[in-house]
């Protein structure tokens, strides 16, 4: 919101600069988003009164215009659509600077002299409409400067907090700056006019939740002007002024927080209702939209239909307009929630709406009614034509609190008085009593803080009128009722430490992914969480797998070397029952893009992995997934026979999908699942005797893997060297060479152990797999 | 014939002072110990000689044999260490150039690192670090935090819905209802997590970011112990040095709420560059860390913790903006791209 320095200002027995009201906003928690402080005009921009105004003889979308500018007729070339003569105008003379820094000299624009620049609201620097020149409605002086009418104000744009409905009001906002400087509030002092005459005829339907409904009806003269103190602090708030009527129901809007609305009471037909839209009912509103209404909508209605939608926007058949004579003027406290899901749905976040949302006390609404009905009186001809009809009747209902200054001492963690108390509530408006025998206060709450219901909120107010400075910093003490020790982190690190050692690239991805990138890997989107209102359609699914995003990534970053390697440990979503939460298992993935080793960096990762948690995972071959996996060269990752993930190359028409080399190789698992199988490492006893080593290698069928082998060999200790894929070996065969380690627990083995050892193992490797001694 | 000089050794031991290198030093003591050593020889043609003789020459020529080995030693050790101290002014090597062992090194994110390193301030803190649901009901999102249905604070936080209910969580406050419902006071806890908003991307905001999560529930903690502990927790995590304020501020869940400013650690919270502004604080010297405040004794009631028995903080902030605050990291986005090229910096 934005907030007038000057408004504030008036509002105080005692200016403050701009910066000190700054200081006391958010001492008092109202965020400042901006402080702008303005300047007054230059004096050599003055007002003007257009004469003429024709088309530029050399330029289509100049015009030619003279313009008096109370010390004599001047040309100027101006390039404003909306000018025409009779218009009273701000004229930045030959050596005026405008508020931009820009110096205005006589010049000649397409061959016509032009001596100044009619000005538009944003040249000014009093708001951001460029489209065409500022039109004064005055008829001061000619060649008065115009400062005497516009100044650029001191704003300071602020955020209140959502349970705050007075900070939406210069009223609210003024009494947290009174209470956080030395300064007083002179509140405004407005009484509604009653009498005994006849109310308009109201009925307010009690199933719209309405809390409190005034309409008073008032003859006016709509076709005066706004006076200057109005239109500016509008214009200071970032509200356009429109007409007298309008601009003083927003004015006191703005003043107070309480939206009022004027129906233009010839316009409405028979009694006035608050109730609930009928199906279908349609209503064109201000903004010239014809809208279909839905029964969770309130209108105000007459006996013709809608006339307006409830605190969100009027009707255009109810539109105040110059003709206009007598209105009924509306203050209410609507349905705060039934007002919010109307003005959301119809993307109407309005004004009032903002104000409506955060709840109206109902005390407001008179005061707000009479503040309107004193300016229109003033400034509009107004007349009341009697007593507003009231929906409420007797006063509202007043909050009191029983408090403990030591409770919220004991909250806040320093001392507080009962003295400390009421007096810094007292300048908030809290009416406090003398204390009790136990020390305990009544507070009573005043009607414009209906946030505060019990005594932490009190505590807040009076931590804010201390300070938070003076608030000391303290250690709790820590009263542990047991140790829980964290396995899981130290788990992470170690496991994030072994895969960086393998020179891979930890990764961080969105953990949403396209419909588009499901379907691509043959996986069906109906598996996945879908967001109801995704930002995009890139980010509609939540992702299942690590693997989508890490084609992605690759993918966009093929050109940074022939080969690298990412990892990521993050949770993915797994699909469970409609409404379920879904699983959330966290997964270790990693990608190595290397034509050469992808698949050597992947196995030697998780490798590492089983080394660093002793867990006994094993690759079982099998292509995991038709369009996912490389037919022959994938596998599931297993322990004690149970799936943990997959590993292998992927696709390779997958991978020329995603423009990757071929060999580009892949691993996913369940983290939780792989590292609930560690177990402590337990030692071996040693030898005392040395042990030999026997290599060897064995032609074999090509399908025939390590595991197996290992699995068939018995008696010794056998262990990969390494393997060739010749064709000289014969068709689909290949050649395993292996370590054969021959140790005696009486003595140190000789070589006949050794190769007595050699045919045992090559034995038993002929007898599973046909395989035969290598010789050559 | 004990002030008789053996004349052989005193040669001996010039010979062996004058000797520069080793393999002099090598002939010196095959001439004079060798097999057919000048010492040797003589020792060898006592045998011969009369008993009384042989004692006396013996002990002579065994001391010389003696002497002369001490003295080759250390002839060797003084011709050894000066030939190390001459190879040793010898330069083969740049100390230098950049050295590449085992392949290439990876390389941590630094949004992670910043994650394992605030967990290991608040274990140092005596905290437990806990783990929660992603995607969690509106209820521990927002309804059990007092952000009811219509309340206008669910505005505050641009929400993500899941078709068939649920939502990817906005906070990782939700973890302070699931925690509290299974545990009761004292609890000391953080969670760290991802969390989402519906917002569009810029420089300071993503969709998806991680978030610190921190919960305190005892009997008689404090606003003061929040700011004693905010205070030691941003020391911890950016340095010594640090200062901390707070800024009254409203969130539902807590009352009172305040708003937490680390001093700016790029400037040390002069707020100024040079002659500039600095442009990590935008020169206020300030830096905007996250929320906190005093569990609302209505959240406490929702899961059955006594208020009038116990009081709590809880606090928020943010691992991106650490990690570009710390990094210099000026878009946010970098974090997330991912870059190889960004991310080879870490």
């Amino acid at each position: 919101m934005k907030v007038s320095v000057e408004w504030v200002n008036g509002l105080l027995d005692k200016p403050l600069s701009p910066r000190a009201m700054a200081d006391a906003l958010e001492l008092a928690g109202i965020e400042v988003e901006e402080l702008a402080e303005g300047s007054p005009l230059d004096e050599k921009i003055v007002v003007g009164k257009v004469l003429h105004a024709q088309h530029h003889p050399n330029a289509d979308k100049l015009k030619l215009t003279s313009v008096d500018t109370g010390s004599g007729e001047a040309q100027i070339v101006c390039g404003a659509p909306n000018v025409g003569a009779g218009q009273t105008v701000a004229v930045a003379l030959p050596g005026a600077v405008l508020p931009g820094g820009m110096q205005i000299k006589s010049a000649t624009i397409r061959g016509e002299e032009s001596h100044g620049m009619i000005c538009s609201e944003q040249e000014l620097g009093l708001g951001q409409n460029h489209e065409g020149i500022l039109v004064l409605d005055t008829d001061v002086r000619l060649g008065t400067p115009v400062r005497e009418l516009l100044t650029t104000e001191d704003i300071i744009d602020v955020k209140t907090a959502a349970n705050r409905w007075d900070l939406n009001g210069i009223v609210g906002i003024t009494r947290e700056v009174a209470a956080q400087s030395t300064r007083k509030l002179q509140e405004p002092e407005v009484a509604l006019a009653g009498g005994p005459a006849a109310a308009p005829n109201v009925s307010v339907d009690p199933a719209t939740g309405t809390h409190r409904y005034l309409l008073q009806e008032l003859s006016v003269d709509a076709r005066q002007p706004t006076p200057g103190f109005i239109v500016r602090r509008l214009r200071a708030s970032g509200v356009r002024p429109i007409s007298v009527v309008v601009d003083i129901t927003n004015y006191v809007m703005l003043l107070f927080g309480q939206p009022l609305h004027a129906f233009d009471a010839d316009k409405v037909k028979g009694r006035v209702s608050v109730r609930d839209a009928t199906p279908g009912e349609t209503l064109v509103t201000l903004d010239g939209v014809s809208r279909t209404l839905a029964p969770t909508d309130i209108v105000i209605a007459d006996e013709s239909g809608a006339i307006g939608v409830a605190g969100v926007m009027g009707g255009e058949n109810t539109e105040i307009d110059d003709d206009t004579q007598r209105i009924f003027l509306e203050s209410a406290s609507f349905n705060p929630a039934r007002l919010r899901k109307t003005a959301v749905r119809y993307g109407l976040r309005t004004d009032a709406s903002a104000r409506f949302e955060r709840g109206l006390p109902p005390q407001l609404c008179p005061q707000a009614l009479a503040a309107a009905a004193e300016l229109l009186a003033s400034h509009a001809g107004a007349t009341v034509a009697g007593p507003a009809a009231d929906t409420q009747e007797g006063p509202a209902s007043v909050s009191r609190l029983t408090i403990e200054p030591a409770r919220i001492g004991a909250l806040l963690g320093m001392d507080v008085t009962a003295k400390d108390v009421r007096s810094h509530l007292a300048t908030l408006g809290f009416g406090v009593g003398e204390p009790s025998a136990t020390g305990s206060l009544t507070v009573d709450v005043p009607w414009w803080r209906p946030d505060v219901t019990e005594e932490a909120d009190v505590a807040e107010e009076v931590m804010k009128l201390i300070g938070h400075a003076k608030l000391p910093a303290t250690i709790p003490p820590l009263r542990a009722s047991n140790i829980v020790f964290d396995r899981r982190w130290p788990a992470i690190w170690d496991a994030k430490a072994a895969l960086r050692s393998l020179g891979m690239f930890e990764l961080t991805t969105y953990s949403f992914i396209s419909q588009k990138q499901i379907e691509d890997l043959g996986w069906e989107a109906s598996d996945h969480l879908q967001l109801k209102n995704p930002l995009s359609s890139e980010q509609s699914h939540l992702r299942s797998s690590i693997l989508p995003s890490f084609l992605a990534t690759a993918q966009k970053n093929r050109a940074y070397g022939k080969q690298f390697a990412v990892f990521e440990l993050s949770k993915v979503f797994v699909k469970g029952k409609e409404g379920e939460l879904p699983d959330e298992p966290v997964h270790v993935a990693m990608l190595a893009v290397d034509p050469a080793n992808g698949y050597g960096l992947v196995k030697a990762a998780i490798d590492r992995l089983s080394r660093q948690f002793n867990v006994p995972a094993k690759v079982a071959p099998g292509a995991f997934h038709a369009v996912v996996a490389h037919p022959s060269r994938s596998g599931e990752i297993t322990v004690h026979g149970k799936k943990v993930g997959v590993i292998g190359q992927l696709h390779p028409a997958l991978l020329r999908r995603h423009k990757l080399p071929e060999g580009t190789a892949y691993l996913e698992m369940n983290w939780q699942a792989f590292l609930g199988q560690a177990q402590p490492k337990r030692y071996r006893p040693l030898s005392k005797y040395p042990a030999i080593e026997r290599d060897v290698a064995v032609v074999v069928a090509r399908e025939v893997t390590w595991d197996q082998m290992a699995a068939a060999v018995s008696g010794y200790q056998i262990a990969f060297v390494n393997d060739y894929y010749g064709d000289d070996l014969g068709a689909g065969k290949k050649s395993v060479a292996l370590r054969i380690t021959v140790q005696r627990e009486d003595g140190t083995p000789t070589d006949s152990d050794a190769e007595a050892a050699q045919q045992h193992v090559v034995r038993q490797l002929e007898q599973h797999f046909q395989a035969r001694l290598r010789t050559d | 014939m004990s002030t008789d000089r053996y004349q052989t050794l005193e040669q001996a031991l010039a010979d062996v002072a004058d000797t520069k290198d080793l393999r002099a030093l090598e002939e010196l003591r095959v001439r004079y110990l060798g097999r057919e050593g000048l010492i040797t020889r003589d020792l060898r043609s006592l045998g011969a000689a009369p008993a009384a003789e042989r004692k006396e020459k013996g002990q002579i020529y065994n001391k010389a044999r003696q002497d002369v080995e001490n003295a080759l030693a250390e002839a060797r050790k003084r011709i050894e260490d000066s030939e190390i101290a001459r190879q040793a002014q010898e330069i083969n090597l740049d100390l230098t150039a950049p050295v590449e062992v085992g392949g290439a090194y990876g390389h941590a994110h630094p949004v992670t690192a910043v994650i394992d390193d605030i967990v290991r301030v608040f274990w140092q803190m005596g905290y437990t670090v806990i783990d929660g649901p992603e995607v969690d009901t509106e209820w521990y999102n927002f309804d059990a935090l007092l952000v009811g249905k219509d309340h206008p604070a669910r505005d505050m936080q641009d929400t993500f819905y899941l078709e068939g209910g649920n939502l990817p969580r906005t906070h990782t406050s939700n973890m302070q209802i699931r925690h509290m419902e299974e545990n009761q006071p004292p609890i000391r806890i953080i969670s760290v997590g991802k969390v989402y908003r519906n917002e569009d991307e810029d420089a300071r905001h993503a969709w998806m970011f991680n978030q610190i999560e921190g919960l305190v529930v005892d009997k008689g903690i404090t606003l003061a112990d929040l700011k004693g502990t905010l205070l030691a927790m941003m020391r911890g995590v950016l340095g010594e040095g640090t200062q901390v304020r707070l800024r009254p501020s409203y969130f539902p869940y807590v009352e009172p709420g305040v708003e937490m400013d680390a001093s700016c650690i790029i400037c040390g919270g002069s707020g100024r560059s040079g002659d500039a502004e600095c442009k990590t604080c935008s020169g206020t010297g300030w830096l905007e860390m996250g929320g906190a405040g005093m569990v609302h004794p209505q959240v406490l009631r929702n899961v059955g913790i006594d208020p009038t028995e116990f009081t709590g903080f809880a606090f928020g902030f943010g691992a991106e903006r650490i990690a570009m605050i710390k990094h210099d990291v000026g878009d946010l986005r970098e974090f997330w791209r991912p870059n190889l090229k960004f991310l080879e910096q870490f």
